[in-house]
């Protein structure tokens, strides 16, 4: 079971690296989306300041969202995952794998471009630890729930449109805790109780989701 | 073995299209005939037996719309979520049509929530939006009911439709509370000045048996609707067996 | 009728409660159109099956 586990996630990290559109273009659409806001607003260093956080932390959600397509599609179109519901380890499990190289492909990158980014909207150098801490526990989480929404829509033509639909609403809660975190930072209060919060919204996602995606993905492939 | 055997044919027989049907047909003139005269009591005491409120005037008796409504809004959903697990797990489709049944209607209260909350909260913050914590989470929950419907439409076969919206709103329900607690978090630390009357622990009477009755005329109305558009479906779904045959030939 | 003014509030109640009512009317009204549609075309379908074609075209592309 776990050969295949890995055998899986080194599968999909080897696809990305081919095609290194997957992990270019989300990361080229967040550096971009998050430069329009500096354009759009002016070199207003105090605006620019208060919002960084929460600009960031939407493009980043935005980008995600996007790069999720990228989870299912191929292996649905050339009938991998019909297969890999075939295989003896629960497909619940094999999901992980799948989700893990997907987290790595594109919220990895995003992770790591963002202090730079930081520094472009004029963020406090002490707090950017506490945004890239935000990223590192929330863009897995991200990934997870977007799993649950494009393994409901990638049998769907429009799919695009009603994903964000399906995900977005469940997004804000990380979204929430991720900037109330940074908030507090901002005003040099300890941002540890909503780190925590997020910490549990990972764990929770970790445990549940894989058999959403799984029950989902069994309803995309009839 | 005797106790197992009649639960599992009530519950085969309560399952079935023409006794739902013929049953929920019974049911519905005393259900709606109920419920309206509950609505006309709870208007009769809500409007004019009610007593001025002391810090809002009149205006606060929007509270019997607008606090059944958003009640409403989470229990349908609730309903809609079980009806949907038990359609997953043993493939009725009578609780799938009563799953989907269920999205239209909760995202008419959720509506009639938030609009009459705003409508509320222009006399007394003076400001036609508030992103309270209860009204944000009312219109998470309308775009969740949004997904539903949305999702529901997309799908082509309407029983494969409906497990992915089972699965859907099963997520959704799980994360209800987490929004409601991320919500109400977050909008503690930029809360105006104004609370609420309705925060207050206490409620006097005359006001609290209005409420009460609306919330039972509201939770009434919604089993009336929702019998209306099963049994339709039930029909449309159906209409080429015996049961629905001999019943619209007689129609 | 005295008791139905609600002074400066009046606009505000009455709009909430209008709201209501249209809500609950939309609630009933749909579901009855929807059911005399259904039984015109199952009507019409039977007058045109006695009349011509033996195809059931309604249910044609639905999976069971």
């Amino acid at each position: 079971m776990f050969t295949v586990w890995t055998q899986l996630f080194k599968r999909d990290l080897l696809i990305a690296f081919r095609r290194r559109s997957e992990i270019i273009h989300p990361l080229i659409f967040f550096i971009m989306v998050v430069s329009l806001f500096p354009l759009a607003i002016g070199d207003d260093k105090v605006l620019l300041q208060k919002i960084a956080p929460a600009v960031i932390w939407v493009t980043a959600l935005l980008a995600t969202m996007l790069s999720l397509d990228n989870l299912f599609r191929s292996d649905f179109e050339d009938g991998s995952l019909e297969q890999m519901t075939l295989l003896q380890a629960p497909l619940s499990f094999l999901i992980t794998a799948k989700i893990t190289a997907h987290w790595i492909i594109s919220g990895l990158p995003l992770i790591l471009i963002t202090p730079l980014l930081a520094v472009l909207l004029y963020m406090p150098t002490e707090n950017i630890s506490t945004l890239v801490l935000t990223l590192l526990l929330g863009t897995p989480t991200l990934s997870l729930i977007g799993a649950v929404g494009i393994a409901l829509t990638v049998a769907l033509r429009q799919g695009g449109v009603i994903l964000s639909l399906l995900v977005l609403p469940l997004y804000i809660p990380v979204l929430i805790f991720a900037t109330l975190a940074l908030q507090n930072v901002e005003q040099g209060f300890s941002a540890e109780a909503q780190l925590a919060m997020m910490l549990a919204l990972l764990v929770l996602a970790m445990t549940l989701s894989p058999f959403a995606i799984a029950a989902a993905l069994k309803v995309s492939l009839n | 073995m005797n106790v197992f055997a009649s639960i599992s044919r009530l519950y085969h027989q309560f399952a079935s299209p023409p006794y739902f049907y013929r049953i929920s047909g019974l049911w519905l003139p005393y259900i709606m005939g109920l419920c309206a005269l509950l609505f006309a009591y709870g208007l009769y005491s809500g409007l004019i037996l009610a007593p001025t409120d002391y810090e809002q005037g009149e205006a606060y008796r929007i509270i019997f719309v607008h606090v059944p409504a958003a009640w409403m809004s989470m229990f349908v959903y609730m309903v809609m979520a079980v009806t949907g697990m038990i359609a997953l797990v043993w493939r009725l489709k009578l609780a799938e049509i009563v799953m989907i049944n269920c999205a239209p209607i909760g995202a008419s209260f959720t509506f009639l929530a938030l609009a009459t909350g705003s409508i509320w909260g222009k006399p007394m913050w003076n400001t036609w939006w508030v992103w309270d914590a209860r009204l944000t989470s009312e219109l998470l929950l309308l775009f969740l009911y949004f997904g539903v419907i949305a999702l529901y439409n997309a799908i082509e076969d309407r029983r494969t439709a409906a497990r992915a919206v089972a699965i859907l709103a099963i997520v959704g329900v799980v994360n209800i509370p987490i929004i409601h607690y991320s919500v109400e978090w977050w909008n503690t630390l930029h809360q105006g000045p104004t609370v609420t009357k309705f925060d207050k622990p206490s409620i006097h009477l005359s006001m609290l048996i209005p409420l009460l009755v609306m919330a039972i005329a509201f939770k009434l109305f919604f089993i009336g609707s929702l019998f209306m558009r099963v049994r339709t479906e039930l029909l449309k779904r159906e209409k080429n067996s015996k049961w629905a045959t001999a019943l619209l030939g007689a129609k | 009728m005295d008791a139905l003014d609600f002074g400066k509030y009046n606009l505000y109640i009455w709009a909430s409660y209008g709201l209501t009512f249209i809500v609950l009317l939309w609630n009933v009204v749909v579901p009855l159109l929807a059911k005399n549609k259904l039984i015109k075309d199952i009507k019409r379908r039977n007058y045109l099956n006695s009349n011509g074609s033996q195809v059931d075209t309604d249910n044609m592309n639905e999976k069971k």
